[in-house]
């Protein structure tokens, strides 16, 4: 076959329609995010108990009592983002419930020790797999476990969560592994921990607690104070955490310096009456799958430049398919922003506006991590891909020399649709992972007050939306509200 | 038939998921479900081990010869259960509630001593567990003991020793059984006992 008829096989209708038929195909396969959006639409809009029947229907459950009979494939996640609903709701209860259960099956995305050919199937197996959280999520989970507790005045059932929030800490910080976790989210675990024990009136580790929650970067004046007093009440030293350059090491020698202090004194000053306000405000990004052109792809896989980098031999020959026409994009899951954030969050305290202090920025969070790790994925994409391109290659190429050979073109046109049935089948299973925690709010702001014991109303306004609260403040303890309804 | 092969793969498939699914069972259908350990949480074998090991111990202890005789002079000792701590990284607290049950009913019939329940006092005990309120706290105990209604305390804590590399984790755990004496905040019986769970590849 001449390569003009060649070019008029290729131009033939039974190409258009495969073509098709894998777009479509493609097209069809529901991504996670999108199977979520209805549920994600309905807690932007403040109906977070409509949103708990739409991921009870996805779940196969009735009510948000039940428990799904199994946790396979997108269960695990399609759980958590339901105990996150019922925190919304304020269902504390059943919200440590499906957490818990959660924090038992929930995997992580390890990339030490992968190969790039595993990291593909990871990337590409979509729900046909268990899902594997990042680091940040896994902690936020116990983060966010620790919030539920506290709001029922658990604090046995705090401690648990901020005990393995710290193991995390130890295996995914301490133990400098190539997870991406920002200062602020250990802020955030740290700081609840401390309210945990504090409330225990375990002021050895409240102290410890808090101090790590200094280090990491939240430093309101009260926190201040308060490690203060804890350092004059438990003459801690700050062993292994306190330096010059964080500033804790101040601290720590203010309190030495003013001398000691009894338990009762710092329950007075700190715990009698204090309120806990927590505010879980926006949206965080989430993924989509899009067609990255492979230029871009190139570029997106500099970003790593570990064991999954393309050597320059595999980025030529990538290159070279892209020359030849037969490698053109990757499907890849993109991070997208929920586009929405509120325009204003303010706390108001029986009448009075009180400050919120930001203390994670949990949307920076998940793109920093994901930046972190999306380099080495498109690598492995990539490679997946120049995979798929030669197979469908060398079928054509094999079925061009057997038409040339047996005098035959239709062997040349069944080639070339069986090369397109390789590429497609390939194209098809290549639909990429877009599974995340897409109910975890884009900000967390604290607020900390004390007040008299008694009766008080807490207003959060969120964008001209307001969450009322009537809260009981009691005498000897920590009261925490949360507000995670408004978004 | 041409493609045999397909068709016999696809049913052979079909089969292998068929069997593959999880399916519920009882002790009596199968007889080893009890044998699985399936989280590091205490489960009944890990408490029926604990038990046995501290109820022996407790119930040769001195403390009982001590309520034997007391109950001898006609007013027996009146003993409660007390929640325990959890000092671990797991949420056992069922565990432990199930094990102190177990104690509670070996004094019933094993010991001279009063057990007094606490089923009336559901309140007090929600708030103990939930603040995990320090029956160690000489200030409290005699507080606890007055409202409880009791002489002793039987209660106890647990810690543990959780490690983890890569995806496997363990967990040891230390409990301590012990009885105090209200009056005076003595411990007047203690017990160590070890159980390690583990997730290993």
């Amino acid at each position: 076959m001449t390569r003009t008829s060649r070019r008029s096989v290729c131009a033939s209708p039974a190409r258009w329609v495969f073509t098709l038929f894998i777009a479509l195909t493609v097209s069809g396969c529901a991504s996670y995010s999108t199977s979520i959006r209805e549920a994600q639409a309905d807690l932007r809009a403040g109906r977070p108990e409509v949103a708990i029947d739409v991921v009870n229907d996805r779940l196969d459950v009735e009510k948000r009592t039940d428990t799904p009979g199994n946790l396979q494939k997108n269960r695990v996640l399609l759980l958590l983002e339901r105990a996150t609903l019922l925190q919304a709701v304020g269902d504390y209860q059943l919200a440590a419930r499906d957490m818990m259960a959660v924090d038992q099956r929930m995997e992580w995305l390890d990339l030490d020790g992968v190969k790039s050919v595993d990291l593909a199937k990871y990337l590409y197996s979509g729900s046909s797999t268990p899902y594997r959280a990042p680091a940040y999520e896994r902690m936020l989970l116990n983060a966010l476990n620790m919030v539920n507790f506290l709001a029922m005045g658990n604090y046995q059932g705090a401690k648990v969560e901020a005990r393995r929030f710290q193991l995390l800490e130890e295996f995914f910080v301490d133990s400098d592994s190539n997870q991406v976790v920002l200062g602020e989210l250990l802020s955030l675990g740290n700081y609840l921990s401390g309210v945990a024990f504090e409330g225990s009136r375990e002021y050895d580790l409240a102290i410890r607690y808090y101090g790590r929650a200094w280090v990491h970067g939240y430093r309101p004046d009260e926190l201040r104070e308060r490690i203060v007093d804890l350092a004059r009440l438990t003459r801690w030293k700050g062993g292994g955490v306190a330096t010059p350059e964080n500033g804790l090491e101040d601290l720590l020698i203010e309190g030495t310096l003013k001398g000691a202090m009894i338990a009762s004194e710092y329950r007075r000053r700190h715990v009698d009456g204090s309120l806990l306000v927590i505010v879980q405000t926006g949206l965080a990004p989430y993924k989509v799958p899009e067609r990255v052109p492979i230029g871009l792809a190139l570029t997106y896989s500099h970003r790593h430049h570990g064991q999954h980098r393309l050597s320059p031999a595999q980025e030529a020959r990538a290159r070279e398919l892209a020359l030849a026409g037969a490698l053109k994009w990757v499907n890849f899951p993109v991070m997208v922003d929920s586009r929405y954030s509120p325009r204003s969050v303010g706390v108001q305290v029986d009448g009075q506006r009180v400050p919120a202090t930001r203390v994670t920025h949990v949307d920076a969070q998940v793109k920093e991590a994901w930046r972190s790790v999306s380099g080495a994925l498109m690598g492995a994409a990539i490679l997946r891909m120049i995979t798929r391109a030669v197979a469908g290659g060398a079928t054509r190429i094999g079925s061009q020399v057997a038409a040339e050979a047996n005098d035959a073109p239709v062997i040349g046109v069944l080639g070339w649709l069986a090369g397109l049935a390789v590429e497609g089948a390939m194209a098809a299973a290549d639909v990429p992972d877009t599974r995340s925690w897409t109910t975890l709010p884009a900000n967390i702001d604290f607020v900390r007050t004390k007040l008299e014991p008694g009766t008080h109303t807490v207003v959060l306004d969120v964008g001209g939306r307001q969450d009322k609260r009537s809260v009981d403040v009691r005498e000897s303890k920590t009261t925490v509200v949360n507000f995670s309804r408004l978004r | 038939m041409r493609f045999r092969w397909v068709w016999v793969a696809t049913a052979v498939m079909f089969v292998a998921v068929g069997c593959g699914k999880p399916q519920y069972v009882r002790d009596t259908e199968e007889p080893r479900i009890d044998d699985y350990t399936m989280s590091l949480r205490l489960d009944r074998e890990d408490l029926n081990r604990l038990y046995e090991e501290n109820s022996k111990k407790l119930m040769s202890a001195k403390i009982m010869n001590q309520w034997s005789r007391q109950a001898a002079t006609g007013t027996p000792p009146v003993v409660a259960i007390f929640p325990m701590r959890n000092e671990t990284s797991e949420h056992i607290e069922q565990g432990l509630d199930a094990l102190l049950s177990k104690f509670e009913t070996d004094l019933v019939n094993n010991s001279d001593a009063d057990v007094v329940s606490h089923e009336n006092q559901p309140d007090l005990i929600a708030e103990i567990k939930a603040q995990q309120a320090d029956v160690y706290d000489p200030a409290r105990l005699a507080e606890y003991g007055r409202q409880l209604g009791a002489q002793y305390f039987v209660t106890g804590k647990v810690y543990d020793v959780a490690e983890r590399s890569g995806a496997e984790k363990r967990v040891q755990y230390f409990m301590f059984v012990q009885v105090i004496e209200v009056a005076t905040g003595a411990i007047k019986f203690q017990n160590e006992s070890e159980i390690t769970k583990g997730l290993i590849r």
